[in-house]
């Protein structure tokens, strides 16, 4: 990786690149968002970390609607998703199409890969690129082999993804994300379903990409690669944000029993 | 079994299978397209098409092809409303209302079968095809289309059998298909056994023709499943992390 | 109309077949007596012979076979076939005789042998009124197929027909009379083929122009309720291809049995049995 390139700092004079207010989500009875605050500037990195059940994936999934919050606002490169009031409670996007244009804008990346299964590697990272953005094929083909070779696969590309291990697959869904320029990258525990020795070459490509200066949101339990990369780790507990900052300061000693314990695993 | 005779009778019968391929072509064509609408009404909860459908089904797949072929054929006909339509115009013809009976029979079978294939698209793919801006009938028609017929086609290919093989019901509303011709072989000649055995092996025949046809568009369309796939390091070891 | 994905005429073929296998020494066994013999006939074929709601068959044929039975002092069990593979069943020894209507012509006795004939009345055609056939006159004179006598009138009025007949279309039961006699006679008049006595719904429905059968069937036919739509027309045939008229149909080397029928047949035509019945069912005397 290139070392050469000195880390790429957050600017906090430009509009955040994502800004959560408010952010409440519910499954039932069962409150999993209590209201969160939080922003991610331009460039920066954040890690969220959390034990299982925190809320930290569904807060991830409420950025790009995947799920619906049921208050609050999440407001993306400068625009706000609107939402709308159901009839029976619930809300929906005002307008499916707004919301569609600025997915294209979010990268995602799932914690199972989530490749298409009918569509080589290739196909995959071409698909979003050629079919949402109808940009030309042959200029996404070009791009699309440049972000396979980025991520260490060039020569899957024709491959089928049943025919790839964990690690080569989730690496061909960066690229996929990639592939869409997007303004923010957002990582939903991307190694948790990777035998050990297959989290490694995932990592180094996330590390890549931080190093980069993308803005990325990167929901995980490896908490040593998170206090490595990251510009702000996010701690959460319970649906709130118990602590967040650079990451020196929520690893200072004796500041959360909770993330103590959570570090020590 | 007297083989010139039997041969005979092969040869006599050879111009009815156009007539049996035509129409098990051309109703599986328009079953298909139905069943497509069908099961997507059905897994979208299109309400109130939904129940409409539901009925539909469940009348076509609780009643005989041959009840529903007579209905449509002499019921139909008993209502000078319709002897008085443009639809008469069809419904008159035999041919007519044999693909239709067919087309509408295979629909309800078909629309269960796609249903079941658009239900088994994995949730995940979905998602991450919304999370590239994919909705509608763009993330129909790219994603989750496509990955419901692969699984839709060792099932359909099955339907695809048992309508050529139902076509033959045909000949009981005077169609001349290879069991029509086969029935007038038998009225002139007393001799069912030959000629049952000749028909039969038409049907063989076609039936065996369909599953190669099967089996090359499930080999074109999973390529990947060509040879048995190495699939290493996924969800053997999920890690969970618990405080 | 029996409803299944088999067909009638595979269920026949089956029965066939098994029929071949079984059943030979026990034929053997019964072939000098015949006390007990099996009669099949179609159970769809009114006023001849008809099934009953509760399932019993009844008609001219079925009175006649009992009376049959009861001359020649043999039991008798009489079951419904349908017509379709009524003749491969009676070759397969699935029953004994068949008493249905059944026309003795040259065609089927290469297959069966045939007793002399029990009713007579030749074949004719039905339209629907308000059908252009309506209008060419029913002739109630019969027209004797290869009699020398009759070959002029033949001529003429299968010209006539011919002429009436462009542009329409025939009905007609598969492995009739009817559909011999426009193979041969007139070979360029569409017809479409039926398994059963559905020709008559597509002729009331107006798919078909005309039906041809039997005029002791369509005779009743026209004076069932519903049916006054429809009409006699046109000349009355028979004899060649058509028969001398309906005759009981035995295997071809069962001569003591046809014997034994022919014998019984002439008892009852010569005591007026025969007579009474088909009063009875006809309201006119069929015998020949």
């Amino acid at each position: 990786m290139n070392q050469m390139t000195p880390p790429a700092q957050p600017d906090p004079a430009l509009p955040p690149a994502v800004s959560v207010r408010g952010l409440r989500k519910r499954y039932g009875k069962l409150e999993v968002l209590k209201g969160i605050n939080f922003d991610a500037h331009r460039g920066e990195v954040v890690s969220i970390l959390g034990s299982s059940g925190s809320g930290k994936s569904t807060l991830l999934r409420c950025i790009n609607m995947l799920e619906i919050p049921e208050a609050g606002t999440v407001t993306v490169d400068g625009t706000e998703i609107a939402l709308v009031t159901r009839r029976d409670g619930g809300r929906r996007p005002a307008d499916p199409r707004a919301m569609d244009q600025l997915r294209a804008r979010i990268g995602m990346v799932f914690q199972d890969f989530n490749l298409w299964s009918h569509k080589t590697v290739l196909g995959n990272v071409i698909e979003a690129p050629t079919h949402v953005q109808k940009r030309p094929r042959a200029e996404c083909i070009a791009e699309a082999r440049a972000l396979l070779d980025k991520v260490g696969i060039a020569d899957k590309a024709d491959q089928y993804p049943s025919r790839l291990s964990g690690g080569q697959q989730q690496r061909a869904a960066i690229a996929r994300a990639l592939a869409m320029n997007p303004a923010v990258m957002l990582f939903d525990e991307p190694t948790s379903a990777l035998d050990p020795e297959l989290v490694g070459e995932v990592l180094r490509v996330i590390r890549a990409l931080a190093e980069e200066g993308r803005t990325m949101l990167i929901v995980t339990h490896e908490v040593s690669f998170a206090r490595d990369i990251s510009d702000t780790v996010v701690f959460m507990n319970d649906g709130v944000i118990e602590e967040s900052g650079p990451p020196e300061e929520v690893f200072a000693a004796g500041n959360n029993t909770r993330l103590a314990r959570f570090v020590e695993g | 079994m007297d083989f010139e005779f039997l041969s005979q009778t092969f040869v006599a019968l050879l111009p009815g299978i156009p007539v049996t391929l035509e129409l098990a072509t051309l109703s599986l064509m328009l079953g298909a397209g139905l069943a497509l609408a069908f099961a997507v009404v059905r897994v979208r909860r299109l309400r109130p098409l939904n129940w409409l459908v539901i009925g539909y089904v469940y009348v076509f797949r609780g009643t005989p092809l041959l009840v529903q072929l007579f209905i449509i054929y002499y019921g139909l006909a008993q209502f000078p409303e319709i002897r008085s339509s443009f639809a008469w115009t069809y419904l008159r013809e035999p041919y007519w209302c044999a693909l239709l009976a067919l087309a509408l029979n295979t629909a309800a079978y078909g629309s269960e079968i796609l249903r079941g294939a658009l239900l088994s698209v994995p949730r995940g793919q979905i998602m991450a095809a919304q999370a590239c801006g994919m909705s509608g009938f763009l993330l129909f028609r790219r994603i989750v289309f496509p990955i419901a017929l692969r699984q839709a086609l060792p099932a359909y290919g099955n339907e695809f059998i048992l309508m050529i093989k139902a076509t033959s019901l045909a000949s009981l509303v005077t169609l001349a298909d290879v069991t029509g011709i086969a029935a007038r072989i038998i009225a002139e000649t007393y001799r069912p056994v030959e000629v049952f055995v000749a028909a039969g092996t038409i049907y063989l025949a076609i039936s065996y023709g369909l599953i190669l046809l099967v089996r090359v568009a499930e080999t074109r369309l999973n390529p990947d499943r060509r040879d048995p796939a190495p699939v290493a390091g996924v969800g053997a070891a999920r890690k969970e992390v618990t405080p | 109309m029996k409803v299944t994905r088999l067909t009638q005429g595979t269920a026949a073929a089956l029965i066939a077949l098994c029929a071949h296998t079984f059943l030979p020494a026990q034929l053997q066994a019964q072939e000098k007596s015949w006390d007990t013999i099996r009669i099949a006939t179609e159970g769809a074929f009114p006023p001849f012979n008809l099934t009953r709601q509760d399932g019993t068959l009844d008609g001219y044929d079925v009175d006649l076979s009992n009376a049959l039975c009861e001359r020649m002092k043999a039991k008798c069990t009489i079951i419904a076939q349908p017509w379709d593979g009524i003749i491969p069943a009676l070759n397969a020894g699935k029953y004994d005789a068949i008493v249905a209507a059944m026309s003795a012509n040259p065609e089927r006795a290469k297959v069966v042998s045939f007793t002399i004939p029990y009713a007579a009345g030749g074949v004719t055609f039905l339209t629907s009124k308000d059908n252009s056939l309506a209008d060419v006159p029913y002739v109630d004179t019969l027209i004797r197929l290869q009699d020398p006598k009759d070959a002029d009138k033949l001529k003429a009025a299968l010209a006539e027909l011919n002429t009436a007949f462009a542009g329409k279309v025939a009905g007609l039961q598969a492995s009739t009379i009817a559909t011999e006699f426009f193979h041969k006679y007139l070979p360029d008049v569409k017809i479409r083929e039926y398994k059963g006595n559905e020709a008559e719904l597509d002729l009331a429905a107006g798919r078909v122009d005309m039906i041809m059968a039997s005029l002791m069937y369509l005779s009743d036919l026209v004076k069932q309720d519903g049916r006054e739509n429809l009409v006699l027309f046109g000349p009355r045939f028979g004899g060649g291809l058509l028969g001398q008229g309906a005759a009981i149909a035995v295997r071809q080397d069962d001569d003591a049995l046809r014997e034994k029928l022919d014998a019984a047949l002439e008892e009852l035509k010569a005591d007026g049995t025969m007579k009474e019945i088909s009063m009875k069912w006809f309201g006119f005397d069929v015998t020949p």
